[in-house]
């Protein structure tokens, strides 16, 4: 957070030609973490579960339950999807918060890889669902004039998804980092509850509208 | 602001590579645990209602055979009062059957004792009655009772036939006699009385005897050898007291 501009990209290293940002860097270290940690809980399962299993259980299971009532189908195809949406949102949007950590939905290729995930996964699981030309058919629903609208509706949804990611992180690290550097070093503690919560909701936000998008694609949801 | 491409294409390579570790490490084997869970839970579920079907079929026939325990102990029940009933009838009845006899048997006992006490305080009656009149007919003069009677005696001969008077006549022919039996002895000149108007009433000599009976009270009895004809207060009162005799029995 000591960025004097949140749009400005920090380059960590260099891989040949290929320029390693600070957001990806920290994506592998968010990686990292979530893969050690399920590998460290699910690697001695019981049938009579432990706290750290029991709280995974719940995560997984919740998440799940979350899914299945939003889409009214099996959860299971999707949630590995939307599950690690949700969780590599929840914890990259959090990381800002700790001090030097740049979170990597801050930067506006994160929110638009996931968004384009998000917009990959929507016609995948449309198209799984419906077959390809059924599912092309849907686009020209109620009436064929609608087709254009539909296709623009598909793109529009994918940006905001994206704009809304970025823009509600970027603009809290933003205002906290001017904040600290104009008022002092304990004064942004009530922004960064805030940020916390914003980070929360955002995760939150983004992974439901990716479930309902997949739900309309696969026809559960009008 | 511009778009870092190279950035965009890892983020899209990272997300993808963390999708894939995160079902390898998390979602797989957690499912896997759940589903195992639930299926042992649904295993149990199966379990303990097949349990609890075994166990409801148990008490559904404990229950029946209880049910049918209690039928049979209360039909047990009905038939032993009934045949409590039965014998309790019977006894009453057996009993009541012994009472009347044994209360007809006490009446009748006791209508015999009374019969009998009546009959013997009737003879008593009738014995003291005889004792006074033979009392009273003592205190009379013996002419006049002998009087009295000889009058009744000739009349009576006098009003038989002429047939049965020659009969009686005939018994005294050869050795007959004709024996005057009088309650009392008669004085000499009484008994001459007696011969002179019983000859004069039988027309006839005939040999007379006299003979006491006290049995006689008062009067005579004229005994011829093959007939008697009384004349006493004595058969009187005998026929008298038969006839009352047979009066009490017939009522």
């Amino acid at each position: 957070m000591t960025h004097a501009s949140p749009l400005a990209d920090t380059i960590a290293l260099h891989a040949g030609p290929l320029q390693i940002t600070t957001a990806v860097v920290v994506t592998w270290a968010i990686m990292a973490f979530l893969a050690l940690g399920s590998w460290l809980v699910t690697r001695r399962l019981t049938s009579d579960p432990s706290r750290s299993q029991a709280l995974l259980e719940v995560l997984v299971t919740g998440i799940a339950g979350q899914i299945e009532e939003i889409v009214r189908k099996n959860a299971r195809p999707v949630l590995p999807l939307l599950g690690t949406l949700f969780l590599f949102l929840l914890v990259a949007n959090v990381s800002g918060l700790l001090p030097g950590i740049q979170a990597p939905t801050s930067r506006i290729e994160t929110p638009a890889a996931l968004a384009l995930i998000v917009f990959g996964a929507v016609h995948y699981f449309g198209v799984r669902a419906h077959g390809l030309l059924g599912y092309l058919a849907s686009f020209a629903r109620p009436k064929l004039i609608m087709l254009p609208l539909n296709i623009l509706s598909e793109i529009t949804r994918t940006f905001s998804l994206m704009v809304r990611l970025f823009g509600n992180v970027m603009s809290g690290e933003f205002l906290i980092a001017l904040i600290l550097a104009l008022a002092g070093l304990l004064v942004p503690i009530p922004l960064m509850a805030l940020e916390l919560l914003i980070g929360i909701v955002q995760a939150y936000i983004f992974s439901v509208l990716a479930t309902v998008f997949i739900g309309a694609a696969v026809g559960t949801l009008s | 602001m511009h778009l870092n491409w190279s950035t965009l294409a890892l983020q899209l390579i990272n997300f993808a590579i963390l999708v894939w570790l995160l079902q390898r490490f998390l979602y797989r084997p957690v499912l896997r645990m759940v589903d195992a869970r639930r299926a042992s839970i649904a295993q149990q579920y199966a379990q303990a209602r097949s349990t609890e079907n075994e166990a409801k079929q148990h008490l559904a026939a404990i229950e029946a055979e209880r049910a049918t325990i209690a039928a049979e102990r209360a039909s047990a029940r009905q038939t032993s009062l009934a045949e409590a009933n039965a014998q309790l009838s019977a006894a009453r009845a057996q009993a009541e059957r012994e009472a009347n006899g044994l209360l007809e048997q006490a009446r009748s006992t006791l209508a015999q004792e009374r019969e009998q006490l009546l009959g013997a305080t009737r003879a008593a009656a009738f014995e003291l009655g005889v004792q006074i009149t033979r009392r009273l007919l003592l205190e009379l003069p013996a002419p006049l009772r002998s009087e009295a009677w000889l009058n009744r005696i000739e009349r009576y001969i006098q009003g038989l036939r002429a047939e049965t008077r020659s009969e009686l006549l005939a018994q005294l022919e050869g050795d007959g006699q004709l024996t005057v039996a009088t309650a009392l002895p008669l004085e000499q000149g009484a008994a001459k009385v007696w011969r002179e108007r019983l000859q004069q009433a039988l027309a006839g000599d005939i040999t007379i005897t006299y003979a006491v009976d006290a049995t006689l009270i008062a009067g005579a009895e004229l005994r011829f050898p093959r007939a008697t004809l009384s004349f006493d207060l004595g058969s009187v009162l005998a026929t008298l007291r038969d006839q009352m005799q047979v009066d009490a029995q017939s009522h």
